[in-house]
């Protein structure tokens, strides 16, 4: 940049003595002075200190000179000051290579705007060397664009240095540059936007093509997600994690934590979480679910091409056929290169074009990965077991284990690795005996688990509205025992699902957790269940005593009715909707995002999410099973006293009246599509509706 | 293997149903008559080791205890190409072979003579298991051995197990024609009491009306034996498919019974299925939605058990009803039907709880075709029922007035001093009634209380 090849650079302002020179070659000089200002901002006619260059106040008036003359000359030498705040910049960027690609890339497109004007100045030192008749009129004519273009540009410059703004960022600045009615301003910074997308559409081929992204500098808008837990824990919102009261104790599993470990020399796990997108990163005119889709595209590379390092041998084979299929896609990659890089060598970014090339690409590479994943990984399979464990589709099996685990698990009161290995010890028991061991075969990857809350958690759960397990005779206020059924074993049961490589892409942490929530559900549901029918069984040799006869019924009838709606009404029903969804699909993407419904709709309509609701739920849960208890051990004496079971009665009734007060809200609302099939079920003789919501006067 | 299910079958009717069944289970489960898995039957989501065990040889055993004090009925099986299926040890036939004579009383004394054999068979069968759930008896209640035994064994059932199920199909004879047992009336009533106490759930399943049924459904001017049985065999293979084809729900017969039965004594239930078809016959009935199915089930002319819908000025109504809908059915479908039978109030429900129709969804045994996409089994708790019992008292308190056909019964050790075994279950039989009809009412939660009250 400095050596220039024009010898109007060696003229440099040397002295002061320029006064009486001026005085004899002021024609020729004053072009000269004006070249020279043009090139440093500053010239020797103009200024009155040479040791201050910031100092640049004209003479009021040079003799001989005239005062239009100095205008122009002001003009240009505010031009040459632009110019050489603009070259300090690209020269300053360029030097400490620390700014990022972005800049970069601008500031060496700036160099060449910077160029192209230091060339037309030579061109008109040319024409004034061979014509000193030339006026300065002319040289502000020649150089009307850069007068325009420059102040512009330095202003983006100033802009982007105040703001601060790096990588993508500045993409948005230069962009709202360019919406300019001056064709030669908006041109020439569609120019250094055009610049800035060259390094974009880099990284997106980057991440499209291999997976990777190319970010030295922290400036493209999908980055790596260096807490892989976030996502988990983001979805689940406190309210649900706390009701649930599974989430808080996740850290405590040590399989999770080290699943959570970052790979060592960051080889990079494949799955739905390894990048994540950095939405301040993103440029307005881009999409956010055109980024989606990049993103998507480029985890579904690094999930076909790279491994888990927790595969044993017998994944070896589907690592293979993965191979395989890489190698039908470089062709295909190929061209999306090819189509990518065609669009930076317009001066606009086709959004458009971009659109549609991601979509394709990630539609071809969705199809793939449907292929892949219904086909070769029997997605669907893995479905059924999980449909299996988590929703208690093999109803004989809980019901046996439930039968087997139901004093155990009552008693447990805390986690431990003994009680952990007896359940499921007692559980592949159950398998074997019900010789299902041929078809819920992954057994081994899943394992219950105790997960109990942190006791202070506790604590403030319980206090909102206690449950003793046993009611004594007479006292029906709350004691301080610590025996609710919330903290027992059933009520903190969940299934640890070991997802192995590729269905990890599949099954996040969110997704495990959410079949985990409607797990605790369904199996608590089941043990209330069992108990009431083992209290049928235990009673029904003594013919009297009507009142638990009723009371039981009428629990029954409320257990039965609502697990019936959760399990057939919205579990099946969704499921077999989601089946026939993805085996319609062609679109992976879409799948997962179905599957990702799917757990949603069926939290929504077990009234998961409803907090009131689900409280009032539980609340009924806990006062069957306390009821069962309680009769229980009452039942050997002789006569059960009947303030108990009204007590009972009361306090279930109560809990009744008050779940359908909110659930009649709902329904009003017509907020749950599913909300009226059970409230059918349970009103179907208009029983409630006749009598106020309740279930009878006990 | 949990929550087994051991069938008793007594006397002549219930060797026959018991016949119908087992074949109705080999078939559905893909087992042949010699008890060998067949070549075909892979499909291994079935749960074959509710009803049947595996002997060494991987043959499969049906857990079933066949009992009789005469021979015909039994030797007639044995002859049969399932004569290997069952446990030689489990056939027990009276030595003296000479019957019961259809008298309750001569059954009754056979069956406690021979408690000791064959409870031995009942607890070695009974021990085979691992977690035994319960018992399922089929037998007349007219004739002599299937009652007469019948009730015996069920109080000695009851005393030996009291904590497992005891589910009897009870067949009640004919009652508008003149009984071919003159001594019908009494044998029923002397059952009855023995099922209202000993039982935790008889299907009824009502000689008339399965001959109505017979008759009309099948277009058959006289159903032979063999129709009638194979009737109550699909009731009651269709009544335990959700235990042999488990899904979400219902997989034990303790969550089927206790979802029926209220309170202890309302236990009898009546049944219904559709669409029946015969292997000679074109069904009538072409296409089947769960509605369709739902409905029919509704029908009384489709149930089992003739029941009058008002009697004495009372209004009967079902006190819950299952029903069981076998095949391919989209969960909505159902609700769509409940909503539609709810709208035309084609159930009139107990006013006094909370009750509805509950439906348990269950799979088709792969190995059955079936001309029909849904089939459906109903089993209701149903207050009419009483006004089957009444006109078995009434034909009883005939006969009874006139001290009719009394002679053999006191013959016997339990009527030798006196009848009062007789005004005894009348008695019971008379309260079982007088249950069912209070049902009816609002105020039938303080009836247990009452009644405990004038019972003890």
């Amino acid at each position: 940049m400095r050596q220039l090849p024009l010898p109007a650079i060696s003229l440099r302002p040397i002295d002061t003595k320029f006064k009486q020179i001026s005085l004899i070659y002021i024609g020729s000089m004053a072009l000269h002075e004006a070249l020279i200002a043009l090139q440093t901002g500053c010239s020797g006619l103009l200024t009155l200190k040479q040791d201050d260059p910031h100092f640049k106040k004209r003479l009021p008036s040079i003799p001989y000179v005239h005062q239009g003359e100095l205008e122009i000359l002001d003009r240009l030498t505010q031009l040459g000051r632009h110019y050489h705040t603009i070259d300090e910049y690209v020269q300053n960027i360029i030097k400490t290579k620390t700014s990022g690609l972005y800049i970069l890339s601008f500031a060496f497109e700036l160099r060449s705007i910077l160029q192209s004007y230091l060339q037309c100045l030579s061109q008109l030192e040319h024409e004034c060397l061979q014509n000193t008749s030339l006026t300065l009129s002319h040289l502000l004519i020649s150089l009307t664009d850069y007068t325009l273009l420059f102040p512009a540009l330095v202003s983006l410059i100033n802009t982007l240095q105040s703001s601060g703004y790096r990588g993508c960022q500045i993409l948005d600045v230069i962009r709202r540059c360019t919406l300019d009615g001056n064709t030669i301003l908006s041109s020439t910074m569609k120019k250094l936007l055009c610049a800035g997308h060259r390094i974009l559409i880099k990284q997106i081929i980057s991440i499209l093509t291999r997976g990777q992204v190319y970010d030295e500098y922290g400036e493209f808008f999908i980055g790596s997600n260096n807490s892989i837990n976030v996502e988990a824990m983001g979805m689940t919102t406190p309210s649900i994690s706390r009701m649930t009261s599974a989430a808080a104790s996740r850290s405590h599993s040590p399989e999770r934590a080290m699943m959570q470990t970052p790979q060592p020399n960051s080889a990079i796990t494949p799955g739905y979480n390894q990048y994540l997108l950095i939405p301040e990163m993103l440029p307005s005119y881009i999409p956010l679910p055109l980024a989606d889709k990049i993103l998507f595209i480029g985890e579904s590379w690094l999930l076909l091409k790279k491994n888990d390092d927790d595969d044993d041998d017998n994944d070896r084979n589907t690592r293979n056929s993965l191979g395989i299929n890489s190698i039908d896609y470089d062709e295909q990659n190929h061209l999306v290169q090819q189509q990518l890089h065609a669009l930076t060598l317009a001066d606009d970014l086709n959004m458009f074009e971009l659109e549609r090339i991601i979509e394709r690409a990630r539609i071809d590479l969705s199809l793939t990965l449907r292929n892949l994943f219904v086909d070769r990984f029997h997605l669907i399979d893995e479905l059924e077991q999980i449909r299996g464990f988590y929703l208690i589709e093999r109803g004989e099996l809980y019901t046996l284990f439930v039968n087997r685990t139901s004093q155990l698990l009552l008693n447990t009161k805390k986690s431990s690795n003994a009680i952990e290995n007896d359940i499921n010890e007692v559980f592949k028991q159950c398998l074997n005996d019900l010789h299902l061991d041929t078809i819920l075969t992954n057994s081994d990857k899943f394992k219950f688990k105790l997960d109990f809350p942190p006791n202070e958690l506790v604590n403030q759960e319980i206090s909102a509205a206690r449950r003793l397990l046993y009611r004594t005779q007479g006292s029906n206020d709350n004691s301080s025992s610590p025996s609710d059924f919330w903290s027992c074993g059933w009520a903190n049961l969940s299934i640890q699902y070991k997802v192995k490589y590729p269905m990890k892409a599949f099954f996040s942490e969110n997704c495990k957790q959410r079949y985990n929530d409607i797990f605790h559900l369904l199996i608590v549901l089941r043990y209330v269940q069992t108990e009431l029918n083992s209290l049928w069984l235990a009673f029904k040799n003594h013919h009297r005593n009507s009142l638990v006869w009723h009371l039981r019924n009428t629990m029954s009838f409320f257990i039965d009715n609502f697990q019936y709606y959760i399990q057939i009404d919205v579990l099946e029903y969704k499921y077999q909707h989601l089946i026939r969804s993805i085996q319609s699909s062609t679109d992976f993407q879409q799948i997962k995002h179905l599957h990702e419904l799917f757990l949603a709709d069926i939290q929504t309509h077990s009234f998961m999410l409803l907090g009131t609701a689900y409280q009032s739920i539980k609340n009924i849960l806990s006062i069957c099973a306390s009821f069962c208890l309680t009769i229980k051990q009452q039942e050997k004496k002789e006569n059960l006293d009947e303030n108990v079971l009204r007590g009972f009665g009361k306090d279930f009734n109560d809990e009744i009246k008050l779940l359908f007060g909110i659930l009649g809200m709902v329904q009003k609302h017509n907020a749950l599509p599913h909300l009226g099939v059970f409230l059918t079920r349970l009103d179907f003789n208009r029983f409630l509706t006749n009598n106020n919501g309740s279930f009878g006067e006990f | 293997m949990p929550s087994e299910i051991i069938t008793l079958q007594l006397g002549q009717c219930g060797n026959q149903i018991g016949m119908e069944f087992w074949k109705q289970l080999c078939a559905e489960h893909g087992i042949s008559p010699e008890g060998k898995l067949e070549p075909f039957a892979k499909e291994g989501s079935d749960r074959k080791d509710v009803f049947f065990y595996q002997a060494d040889d991987q043959h499969y055993i049906p857990r079933s205890v066949l009992l009789d004090l005469e021979p015909r009925v039994i030797d007639g099986i044995l002859k049969s190409p399932y004569k290997h299926l069952y446990n030689p040890e489990n056939v027990y036939i009276s030595k003296d072979g000479g019957g019961a004579g259809n008298n309750w009383a001569q059954g009754y004394h056979q069956g406690d003579k021979l408690t000791e054999d064959i409870f031995d068979i009942i607890d070695r069968e009974a021990e085979n298991g691992d977690s035994l759930e319960g018992f399922v008896l089929c037998h007349s209640i007219a004739g002599g051995t299937g009652s007469g035994m019948g009730s015996n064994i069920l109080e000695k059932l009851n005393d030996r197990f009291p904590k497992k199920l005891i589910q009897t199909y009870s067949v009640f004879p004919m009652t508008n024609e003149v009984a071919d047992v003159v001594v019908q009336p009494y044998n029923s009533v002397l059952t009855l009491k023995r099922l209202t106490e000993n039982a935790d759930c008889t299907v009824v399943l009502d000689n008339t009306a399965l001959n109505r049924i017979a008759t009309e459904r099948l277009k058959k001017a006289t159903p032979t034996l063999a129709e009638l049985n194979q009737l109550v065999s699909t009731i009651m293979s269709g009544s335990t498919s959700t235990l042999r084809y488990p899904g979400y729900m219902n997989n034990d017969l303790i969550s089927l019974i206790s979802s029926l039965i209220p309170t202890p004594r309302l236990h009898f239930l009546i049944s219904a299925y559709t669409p029946l078809t015969s292997d000679n016959t074109e069904s009538e009935v072409r296409k089947t939605t769960v509605l369709d199915v739902m409905r029919r089930l509704l029908q009384p002319k489709n149930v089992m058990v003739t029941t009058a819908s008002r009697d004495k000025n009372i209004t009967h109504c079902y006190v819950s009803i299952l029903n069981i809908i076998q095949g391919e059915v989209d969960p909505s479908e159902v609700h769509k039907s409940l909503m539609r039978i709810r709208e035309r109030k084609l159930a009139e429900f107990i006013p006094w709880g909370p009750a509805s129709i509950q439906v348990a969804l269950s799979k088709k045994s792969p190995y059955v075709t079936t001309q029909h996409r849904v089939s459906g089994l109903m089993l209701a708790n149903h207050t009419g029922i009483s006004s089957l019992f009444d006109r078995m008292c009434d034909h009883y308190d005939k006969l009874i007035k006139r001290e009719a056909f009394v002679e053999n019964f006191r013959r016997l050790p339990m009527f030798k001093d006196n009848l009062d075994e007789f005004n005894d279950s009348r008695e019971v039989v008379q309260q079982l009634m007088d249950e069912y009809r209070a049902a009816t009412r609002k105020d039938y939660i303080n009836f247990g209380n009452t009644q405990t009250a004038q019972g003890e």
